[in-house]
């Protein structure tokens, strides 16, 4: 259809006018672009090579000294990379896999099925802050969830979930004897994890209504020509689903990576980037340089590494994806 | 950020028939004042975090008491209940700063040496305003360089406030030792079998067991860092180990927000906060029975941290001389009589605080304890240190790291947030930078 | 895959399989089971608040895995607390500005989208691959010089400041621009006949026929708005609470009084709720436009 309507255009008789019409068309929307957007951007990369401590109107150029600062060892930003990328390895595949689960699951004859996409959609609707404030309480000492623990005679964590600073993969091998292992290899802290469940719980729903509509595309003859070739249940899943829905899978993918580096609201709320800044993700450290620690240009200068990170994660998924576009 | 900081909160909700406390504020004449500032006109704005609506409506009732006497100032009052720092350095970076606002003493410094403040030198001794007339300890913290930026609105030091039915059924009294706490809150625990005292992982409480110790951030010029002396691994080790013998407890642990909330709801028996802590109470937990002590002495004696905040004018304020009028009027003997009448806050001027210990004698040992206070002001990048030092604190607690690794990460982080003053003689005899001040008792 | 961005349901395809249906009933009663329970997983954390709403302070100091999920004294205290922190402001400020919004991205949107979509101009491409990169720019980055250039049009602490930088977005552009590629261009070739322009052709001819997409558009724009937190956390001062939003609003009351438990989920529920009606109200073009959104990658 895209070829189609090509086609179409190149014959069209208005060409002409297009040519100012096209602009005034985008006309509203550049001029916000360009005030709200495309001059802020402009503006973090330029101050990311100066110094500003935001009270003082003073922005002294320093060349590279704030991405030097960023790369000779820097333990905070070493510590976010380090949450930022615990974060993303927990959640993205999690919340994929369930959710692409959960779409399985659903995609047959059952009843209710608008009731569940409905049930698995909501959370992902609700607000993030609402939803941390929900979920804080539900973390407390005397919460919820260490409630349900206790009935059931499972031990509960010690300081509470998101004030927990230990490493959960430590903490593991702890408990076979290793003690001392690597910072990186510490794990997400207990209450990273915590924030971590509460995201895959928001987007599992998102996830999985993706997904079902992804499943329903795959025509059903498909199937039925490999059940009559005796393909198991199993191997028509792998050779069939999965491949077939490999478009949505890197899009969710790169949704999902997306999504974690930025997340900053949940810690916002729910840690300040504490307990032993175990949380403090990337964006939060941004914040936090820039507001709290009178330095905007270095805080500039990690949005801009944030930047490229996420534009050369969201180009590897593009050259992925074109790469095998099977369809 | 904010949410460690558990001074100033105080709860919503308390009835304010503030006229009984407010008799007590006799209005006194303005000293020294010149009749010039009759003469000043303009619009001040003026901003400051506030905690509670009963705050903001006393800070009203006083700014009504300042629009009466000085009718040709405007005063627009803009409270901001959360996230006050940020608010204040985006509205300077916007060039919309108020007039007049809040400068907390732990980045204070870093005010001043940006430049952002405007010195109030010249101002004060036209109207014959004495650093004297304020608790030396506080008034220092907004001195730089000489320089006077501020004058200190109230303030309050830590001390403990404990639980006198449970004190009394375990038969033992407010502890006056490092000794004595141990011993007073193992009793406790045998009796009830919860650690009695909760006290959380963060150096803003650490700090007066440091300064107990003998030890501090920096040394008196802040010309030195002091943190890799033998009196912070002291501290440390007294510290930790209440927690690890499970003798104290985290807010955290103890199901509650902040140790004043634990005392509220009865899951603690003794916690070791500001003068924060009673309007709390008073909403929270009306019929709870308190007394209050100064903290317990450590090796070197008495110690405890003194929190303040300053009223400072902005250095682009278009109406200086107004402001002024209005800063002089808040901190002067009238304007902070009322300001304090209601206990939200503790004077800092040492002349009012007889009357104040008068309408408020529980709380005698706060305010004795400003005899020893040291201002909670770190050096310029203090704030920075305030945070990565809680952080370290947090890993103590959960027992990743030992008090020995914990002061090894405590010199290093002050070493990279903290500004050292050059050792030079203190210019003006006010040395700046953390100071410890010598405030007369009452 | 070629889905479309417009709303249309989705067909129910069943994957036919001729295997017994011995392990058909096996495999529904797994299936059953798990989706209940994850379908319990996601309600229990909005019981749990609507349960503690209807609490005191008092009675969620000391409670029981029971008491957590049930209300025995069913009180409104907690309600009438949120209305004295003037959530019921906050709830309208966040009303207004969403429809702000809707109406702003309506318009910019759609027009942006079809300029890209039907017509050609020096620069097109490169416009729409800036627009689209911008989606990854997360909002942090760009908060301080956003918040300084509202301050020079004089817009901080209005409802300018929350509504005028976000009367566009790359993604409704994006959506609009998939959905006008998709529909035939025989209508818009036929008023052309009639001698229309392109401003008429989009008003009369385009536009009605749009609706479907439009409605997806308004759909995620309301999320958006209702959601969105850092930029009004820092484009309202703290000492203009009549201009908070409510997810502003409820984490300044979170700081202030962090473990009043019972208002924080009253002002939660207040907040949900009416996302919930709007949400089971268009449930079906809610999950519709997110499906083909995320298909058409």
């Amino acid at each position: 259809m895209a070829l189609a309507a090509r086609t179409h255009r190149s014959r069209n008789p208005i060409a002409a006018e297009d040519r100012i019409a096209g602009w005034m068309f985008l006309l509203p929307a550049l001029v916000i672009f360009a005030v709200f957007i495309i001059g802020p951007i402009l503006y973090v990369f330029w101050l990311s090579f100066h110094q500003w401590s935001v009270i003082t109107p003073e922005k002294p150029w320093v060349g590279l000294q704030n991405y030097r600062k960023l790369f000779s060892g820097n333990r905070d930003f070493e510590i976010a990379l380090r949450n930022t990328v615990w974060f993303a390895i927990g959640v993205v595949p999690t919340q994929t896999i369930l959710g692409l689960l959960l779409a399985v699951l659903a995609n047959r004859k059952i009843k209710g099925k608008t009731f569940f996409r409905t049930a698995f959609y909501f959370p992902s609707i609700s607000s993030s802050v609402v939803i941390s404030i929900i979920f804080l309480w539900l973390y407390a000492q005397n919460g919820l969830l260490n409630a349900v623990l206790h009935r059931i005679g499972l031990p509960t964590p010690t300081p509470p979930w998101i004030s927990n600073p230990r490493g959960v993969i430590e903490m593991a091998l702890g408990s076979f004897g290793i003690h001392h292992i690597s910072l990186w290899l510490a794990g997400p802290s207990v209450a990273l994890l915590s924030i971590m469940m509460m995201n895959v719980w928001t987007t599992m729903g998102t996830m999985m209504v993706v997904f079902l509509a992804g499943l329903q595309d795959i025509p059903p003859d498909v199937y039925e020509a490999a059940a009559l070739d005796g393909a198991t249940r199993t191997r028509q899943f792998i050779d069939i689903t999965v491949p077939l829905l490999r478009p949505v899978i890197f899009f969710v993918l790169t949704l999902g990576i997306i999504g974690t580096f930025q997340v900053f609201d949940q810690i916002f709320v729910m840690t300040s980037g504490g307990p032993a800044k175990t949380t403090t993700t990337l964006a939060y450290l941004v914040y936090q340089e820039g507001f709290g620690n009178f330095s905007m240009g270095y805080a500039s200068a990690i949005a801009v590494v944030l930047f490229f990170m996420i534009l050369i994660i969201f180009l590897i998924q593009r050259r992925i994806v074109a790469n095998q576009e099977p369809m | 950020m904010e949410r460690t900081e558990t001074r100033g909160r105080v709860s919503r909700r308390t009835v304010v028939k503030g006229m009984a406390a407010g008799a007590i504020a006799m209005p006194v004449l303005l000293r020294g004042s010149g009749a010039w500032a009759q003469d000043v006109t303009g619009t001040v704005r003026l901003s400051g975090g506030t905690s509670s609506p009963d705050e903001e409506k006393l800070l009203r009732e006083v700014l009504a008491d300042f629009q009466q006497k000085f009718p040709k100032i405007t005063v627009k009052y803009e409270p901001v209940p959360a996230n006050y720092l940020i608010k204040i350095q985006t509205d300077i970076a916007a060039g919309n700063a108020a007039d007049v606002f809040y400068v907390q003493s732990e980045y204070a410094q870093d005010f001043m040496s940006r430049g952002v403040l405007l010195d109030i030198d010249d101002y004060m001794s036209k109207d014959n305003v004495k650093a004297s007339d304020y608790y030396p300890g506080l008034i220092s913290a907004f001195v730089w360089q000489g320089k006077t930026y501020g004058i200190p609105k109230d303030w309050s030091p830590l001390g403990q406030t404990y639980d006198t039915t449970a004190f009394s059924d375990a038969g033992v009294k407010a502890p006056t030792t490092w000794d004595e706490l141990r011993s007073v809150l193992t009793t406790l625990k045998q009796k009830s079998g919860k650690p009695a005292l909760v006290l959380d992982a963060q150096f803003e409480r650490f700090i007066m067991f440091l300064l107990q110790a003998g030890g501090n951030v920096t040394n008196k010029d802040a010309s030195k860092l002091t943190l890799d002396q033998p009196e912070v691994l002291t501290a440390l080790d007294y510290y930790y180990g209440l927690y690890k013998d499970k003798l104290s407890t985290t807010s955290a642990d103890a199901g509650a927000g902040w140790p004043g909330d634990a005392f509220a709801k009865n899951l603690a028996e003794d916690v070791m906060e500001g003068n924060w802590m009673f309007p709390f109470l008073k909403t929270n937990a009306p019929d709870k029975k308190f007394a209050c002590a100064e903290l317990p002495a450590g090796p070197a004696g008495k110690g405890t941290p003194a929190f303040t905040v300053s009223y400072s004018i902005f250095k682009g304020s278009k109406v200086a001389d107004a402001a002024w009028v209005l800063v002089r009027f808040l901190t002067g003997p009238e304007g902070m009589a009322k300001w304090t009448s209601l206990g939200l806050a503790m004077p800092s001027r040492p002349d009012l605080m007889d009357n104040w210990v008068k309408e408020y004698p529980i709380r005698k040992p706060f305010a004795d304890s400003g005899s020893y206070a040291t201002p909670a002001q770190f050096g310029p990048g203090g704030q920075k240190f305030i945070s990565d030092a809680d952080s370290i604190l947090q890993s103590l607690f959960a027992g990743q790291v030992d008090t020995k690794e914990a002061q090894a990460q405590l010199v290093t982080v002050g070493n990279q947030d903290i500004t050292l003053v050059p050792a030079t003689a203190p210019t003006g005899g006010v040395p700046s930078g953390a100071t410890p001040a010598a405030t007369p008792g009452t | 895959m070629e889905a479309t961005a417009t709303a249309k349901p989705i067909v129910e395809h069943q994957p036919v399989t001729p295997t017994t249906s011995r392990v058909d009933l096996v495999l529904k009663l797994v299936a059953y089971v798990v989706l209940i329970f994850v379908a319990l997983l996601m309600f229990v954390p909005f019981i749990f608040s609507l349960a503690t709403s209807l609490k005191t302070s008092q009675a969620v100091t000391q409670m029981t895995l029971k008491n957590m999920l049930w209300v025995t004294n069913p009180t409104t205290q907690a309600y009438q607390v949120a209305r004295h922190a003037n959530v019921f402001r906050w709830f309208f400020n966040s009303a207004f500005v969403a429809v702000i919004w809707i109406i702003g991205r309506a318009i910019t949107d759609t027009m942006a989208g079809y300029a890209l979509a039907r017509m050609r101009f020096p620069g097109r491409n490169l416009i729409f691959l800036i627009i689209i990169s911008t989606m990854m720019i997360p909002g942090i980055v760009t908060i301080i010089p956003k918040f300084i250039i509202l301050q020079k049009l004089h817009l901080l602490n209005t409802y300018g400041a929350l509504t005028v930088p976000f009367l566009t977005d790359a993604f409704g552009i994006f959506l609009m621009k998939q959905f006008f590629e998709s529909i035939p261009i025989e209508l818009e070739e036929a008023a052309r006949v009639d001698g229309a322009n392109r401003y008429r052709m989009f008003a009369q001819i385009v536009l009605p026929n749009a609706m479907p997409a439009v409605t997806a558009l308004t759909i995620f724009t309301f999320q958006g708005s209702w959601n969105s937190f850092l930029e009004p956390l820092i484009f309202i001062s703290g000492s203009k609470p009549e201009l908070f939003t409510l997810p502003v609003g409820l984490a300044n009351f979170h700081q202030a009084y962090y473990t009043d438990w019972p208002t924080l989920m009253a002002m939660a529920v207040i907040t949900t709720v009416p996302m919930a009606i709007f949400f089971l109200i268009f449930q079906r073009y809610f999950v519709e436009s997110q499906t083909s959104a995320s298909i058409k990658g």
